[in-house]
């Protein structure tokens, strides 16, 4: 295989994986309006637990430390951590979503964020600390016993799959009657609960979800690349997430595919290829990240509803007005 | 419309309801019982604790004390959710609408029940919700088109006329198939032609089973289509029954007025027109054809008002007259405003407020009129901010004017009584030596003798020179006090006079209604309201 | 000395730290009514100030310091004019200020990364030897860090309490609108109170990298939950709440390492910030309508 299609196909993976991430955040920050400034954190745990869970007991010839080695089968692997991200979400959410004001819930998803990547970096007991875990064997490759190449291919149709099910799925939330009580809470969360909506439940709910998303494609992170470590989960994925959703169109689920795109993708990889600086290896890096806090800024002033804003909700069905005109009061 | 466990019984009972804010009992012993099937009003003067009331009942505030009882069950303390759910349903005052949804959208939002907003079902069964949607969206297009929106249904409902998000506000909680809807001033500041459409709708819906209540000022209206009224007063309720009655109530009567009018009305001796031949001192304070509101709907019209240095003026007017709104337009402090106001010669009409109190003119609004975590010497400090030099002998000036303040001194703001935040309010106001005073509402909720405390501080500061201008709820008490008294009704003059004039007009009949309605051609006429 | 004892020391330094930057925020937060998100990068920025000022500028360490600390004043002044006001002004609503701040805050911790490097630095303080002082075990700088956020404190009380500008702070943080009723320039106050609220910051950076003695890019932004644990525990929008705050959690961090591992320190302010928004999400002193 040449090395250019196998450099596409792990884009189209990775396309893939922040489609589910942007999409999670989409039902959260997009539909609901919930501020979860740690995004990322989700997305590690699940990759985490589902690396933990498929990966063997630690011995000593592999030199890592880490929690569970239970030898598990990919699917299950995955729902592992799709729980433990779950489960991270709920506890979040019990604490911060009682409180209406969005400062409260960004400020302990802030803490949260910084509290368990410390843990990790620190407890090497728990995820081998810094060094993170490794050596996670590729999903379903036992079964399947494919060459290299033809793995690659394999994952990115693995990948298509999750991201086409997840996708529908968020697509059928955003239309349902659900996803339009979540934007009525948005909109005015006491007129909501004027109308018999728990704000708080309904709150959890997507919170949860949205961070079961996340868990789903932080452990088909771990499944492509078989490792992961705290280098990887920093601060500024979730701004990238951010960025996508509020570029591409929030509230649009079609739109959070479009900046997973945009942003993620090509823009990061367009800007892989600049020329590392000799001495300076941080500064490109350091510009890319700089250009995504201001393109958050800037999209917010200047287009805050993204590339492809939320649609109006249509409905098509048989109806003949008795009143042909509105009523006119003059 | 739906079916009810108990057919028979009142359907809501409120007893002995209370609720503070802080140390003001805005509740305070509320009785009363609805019946089943009519529409119900509450009525009652400004400051008597309604909208506190339905915020109690429905659940978005924590009742203090007492219980209520909805449809048999008893439901003080819930959550407003769970209140709803139940069938009672709440609009508010001010329209909210969800504006960044449609108008079909916001219909399909209140229906209860929805099974499509379970999580499963969304995910995994999208069709039960897209069946069931199908039914809702069917009546709620009948809804619309009864109420006239059916065009509007694919518009964002934040780009609805005004008087448009008031229909919608009442056929949107039609589709959450209440049993009880308590409506907040649903015909506030709407166009006269508009009125009656909603009285159509309200008799039509009560046909259809739902019972209604509604917070109201308008007493035509309620005289009209309302079977029951209660009044209210200081948080208690004062007396109920047919609006007819009510009004000859003697209590009822001095709760509206603030007193048995000393001048008996009726006494047709001299009439308001005669006002135009009486000599005025040159006005400190003009304002002509003022026009304002706090979105595009203007709640006061052309209203005119003079001031003239050492005489007090008072406006008085029944609720929803727009009497706070006009002095809040005449201190710059909101947008939409149109209209001369002219200080001393010059044209303010267009200053921000900041800049009007450095110009001359002072204003203490009613509700947040001192700085709660700051002391009285403080809060004085705080209104002679701008003063170059000389504050502390200042502060020490006006605290010679207001002796009750001197002894309160460090006291925190928030730790005064009533009656001394009123008068702090006023002092600081006075810091700036300002050649106008506008004062809205300083005898609210206080006892008669802060009352008459704070009306000789009025005295007080009208005999240093200054010209003051009061938003007074109690008729009696203008009438009094007041060189000049302007009676506001619905956004315009009505009368104008020397308060013993105006005081032998027929007041009770502009404040209780009864009296022949406004000129609605000329409101039509001249374009402006809520057209829709 | 027991390790109580020295451990209690610790925790006055942090509390001291935490007291500077945490006020910063209270102060900024009773005025334009939103968290500032960037608010760990304005102690990042004050402290590499700092570091060029002194080690490549070669100017006198405490001139530095003092330039440093008044930069960042200018800075958050600056950026509340042109960026953050805007937008408020345009009637944004909370939660894109809060984005902006957010994404601010990635733009300020890689802008420093890319102009400095992420090499750890250290300002220039000769190694010391602690002294003792009764039961404690202290240096000069740390004490020095403690002065300073005692000054510091009793200054801000007087400013807050004596003197005009700071009662009309304190008055625009109970009502904006009485404010300008009053004849009040709340543009020039809101103005004031970034510029003394970014001074804090810088100030409180500088003294933390004092305190740890190295700092790299990131170190405001790793800070900046601790800061809120004692904004929120104290009350937001308080800044007597916001002292009482830094002073439980800088205690309670420091002296939780007699107990437990210290590498838990932090844990410990995260679990008092979890623990006050079950209990009493208000804080210890309560602002009308902050909360």
């Amino acid at each position: 295989m040449s090395p250019y299609v196998y450099y596409i196909s792990t884009l189209v993976v990775f396309f893939f994986i922040f489609a589910i991430s942007t999409w999670g955040l989409n039902l959260q920050f997009g539909t609901a309006g919930i501020l979860n400034f740690t995004y990322i954190t989700f997305f590690a745990i699940g990759g985490y637990f589902t690396g933990v869970s498929m990966l063997g007991r630690p011995d000593a010839l592999s030199n890592m430390r880490y929690i569970l080695g239970l030898s598990l089968p990919f699917p299950i692997a995955l729902l592992i951590g799709a729980t433990a991200a779950g489960i991270l979400g709920l506890l979040v959410g019990l604490v911060a979503l009682r409180r209406l004001r969005s400062d409260y819930l960004a400020i302990v998803t802030v803490s949260v964020g910084a509290i368990v990547y410390d843990f990790v970096n620190v407890n090497t007991a728990v995820f081998n600390g810094a060094d993170g875990i490794a050596g996670v064997p590729f999903p379903f490759n036992d079964s399947l016993n494919l060459d290299p190449n033809t793995y690659t291919f394999f994952y990115v149709g693995l990948a298509g799959l999750f991201a086409l099910v997840l996708g529908i799925l968020a697509a059928r939330i955003y239309n349902s009657p659900l996803g339009r009580t979540l934007r009525a809470i948005r909109e005015d969360a006491d007129v909501a609960s004027a109308f018999g909506k728990d704000s708080y439940r309904f709150r959890m709910i997507v919170m949860v979800v949205g961070c079961i998303y996340a868990g789903i494609a932080g452990g088909l992170l771990v499944g492509f690349i078989s490792a992961f470590n705290t280098g990887g989960w920093t601060v500024g994925e979730t701004f990238l997430l951010y960025a996508a959703l509020l570029v591409g169109g929030r509230g649009n689920n079609w739109g959070a595919l479009l900046g997973a795109f945009l942003v993620p993708v090509l823009f990061q990889e367009a800007t892989r290829f600049l020329p590392v600086i000799p001495g300076h290896p941080e500064l490109i890096p350091a510009i890319r990240n700089m250009i995504v806090g201001g393109l958050l800024i800037a999209v917010l002033w200047i287009r805050p509803e993204g590339i492809l804003p939320e649609r109006k909700a249509k409905f098509h069905g048989v109806y003949t007005p008795k009143r042909k005109a509105a009523l006119k009061v003059d | 419309m739906t079916d009810d466990s108990t057919t028979s019984g009142p359907i809501l009972e409120v007893e002995n309801l209370a609720y503070s804010f802080g140390g003001l009992k805005a509740v305070n012993g509320s009785t009363f019982t609805i019946n089943r099937g009519g529409i119900n009003a509450l009525i009652g003067p400004n400051g008597a604790g309604k909208t506190t009331l339905i915020n109690v009942v429905a659940g978005a505030l924590r009742a203090e004390a007492g219980t209520v009882r909805f449809n048999g069950t008893y439901i003080t303390g819930w959550q407003s959710h769970r209140i709803a759910l139940q069938g009672l349903i709440r609009t508010f005052q001010i329209s909210r609408e969800l504006g960044g949804m449609t108008v079909l959208e916001n219909m399909l939002v209140p229906p209860p029940q929805q099974s499509g907003e379970n999580i499963f079902n969304a995910m995994f069964r999208p069709g039960i919700g897209h069946r069931q949607d199908k039914v809702l969206v069917e009546r709620a297009l009948e809804q619309l088109d009864d109420f006239g929106l059916y065009d509007s249904r694919d518009q964002y409902a934040r780009n609805l006329s005004g008087g448009q998000k008031r229909l919608l506000e009442l056929a949107r909680g039609v589709m959450a198939e209440p049993k009880l809807m308590i409506l907040d001033e649903p015909f506030a500041g709407i166009n006269p032609a508009l009125v009656e459409l909603l009285e159509g709708h309200l008799q039509k819906l009560r046909g259809l089973g739902i019972t209604f209540v509604m917070v109201e000022h308008n007493l035509n209206v309620v005289e009209r289509i309302c079977d029951h009224v209660v009044v209210m007063a200081e948080g208690r309720t004062l007396a109920a029954g047919k609006l007819s009655e009510l009004r000859r109530n003697e209590e009822v009567i001095t709760a509206y007025l603030g007193g048995a009018l000393t001048v008996h009305p009726g006494d047709t001796s001299a009439s308001a027109l005669d006002v135009k031949h009486i000599e005025r001192a040159e006005p400190i304070l003009k304002v002509t054809d003022l026009t304002a509101g706090y979105s595009k709907v203007p709640v006061i019209q052309e209203v005119d008002l003079q001031a003239e240095p050492g005489k007090v003026v008072a406006v008085v007017g029944p609720n929803g007259a727009g009497k706070s709104t006009m002095l809040k337009a005449m201190f710059g402090m909101l947008r939409n405003s149109s209209g001369d106001v002219n200080l001393a010669g010059i044209d303010i009409a267009r200053w921000p407020a900041f800049r009007i109190a450095r110009n001359g003119m002072a204003y203490v609004p009613q509700v947040i009129n001192v700085f709660p975590s700051l002391s009285v010497y403080e809060n004085l400090e705080m209104g002679g901010y701008t003063l170059k030099a000389g504050r502390q002998e200042r502060v020490a000036e006006v605290l010679e004017i207001f002796p009750d303040l001197k002894a309160a001194g460090a006291k925190k703001g928030g730790n005064l009584s009533g009656g001394q935040r009123n008068m702090l309010g006023m002092a600081r106001a006075l810091m700036l030596n300002p050649k106008v005073v506008l004062l809205d509402e300083p005898t609210a909720g206080l006892s008669p003798t802060y009352t008459s405390i704070v009306w000789e501080q009025i005295h007080r500061v009208a005999s240093l020179g200054t010209a003051v201008v009061v938003v007074e709820q109690n008729v009696d008490l203008a009438i009094h006090h007041a060189d000049w008294v302007y009676v506001l009704v619905a956004g315009r003059n009505r009368l104008e006079g020397p308060a013993s004039v105006v005081g032998r007009e027929d007041l009770p009949s502009i404040f209780l209604g009864g009296a022949p309605p406004d000129n609605l051609a000329a409101d039509i006429g001249r374009g402006q309201g809520g057209i829709i | 000395m027991s390790v109580l004892a020295l451990s209690f020391g610790f925790g006055l330094i942090t509390a001291s730290v935490l007291a500077l930057a945490a006020v910063g925020v209270s102060l900024q937060f009773g005025v334009t009514n939103y968290v500032n998100f960037a608010y760990g990068e304005f102690l990042t920025i004050g402290v590499y100030v700092a570091w060029t000022l002194s080690h490549g500028l070669h100017l006198n360490i405490y001139l530095s310091l003092m330039l440093a600390t008044l930069s960042v004043g200018v800075f958050a002044l600056l950026l509340d004019r042109f960026l953050l006001r805007p937008f408020a002004k345009r009637g944004a609503p909370l939660l894109f200020l809060l984005v902006v701040t957010f994404g601010l805050s990635l733009f300020l911790s890689n802008l420093i990364l890319a102009i400095w490097g992420p090499n750890f630095k250290s300002l220039d303080f000769a190694p010391e030897m602690p002294y003792k002082f009764g039961p404690f075990l202290f240096t000069t700088s740390q004490l020095s860090i403690i002065g300073i956020a005692v000054v510091a404190m009793t200054a801000l009380h007087v400013l807050l309490t004596r003197t005009e500008i700071g009662k009309a702070m304190r008055a625009m943080s109970d009502s904006v609108d009485l404010a300008q009723i009053s004849g009040i320039d709340i543009d020039r106050i809101t103005s004031f109170t970034w510029l003394l609220s970014g001074c804090l910051a810088g100030l409180a950076g500088i003294v933390l990298a004092i305190n740890i003695t190295s700092f790299q890019p990131s170190f405001g932004g790793e800070f900046l939950f601790v800061i809120f644990s004692a904004v929120i525990l104290g009350g937001i929008g308080s800044p007597y709440g916001a002292m009482l705050g830094a002073l439980v959690i800088g205690l309670a961090t420091e002296m939780s390492a007699v107990l437990i591992n210290s590498a838990y320190k932090n844990d410990v302010a995260f679990a008092l910030l979890i623990l006050t928004l079950l209990l009493r999400p208000q804080g210890i002193i309560r602002m009308a309508g902050k909360a």
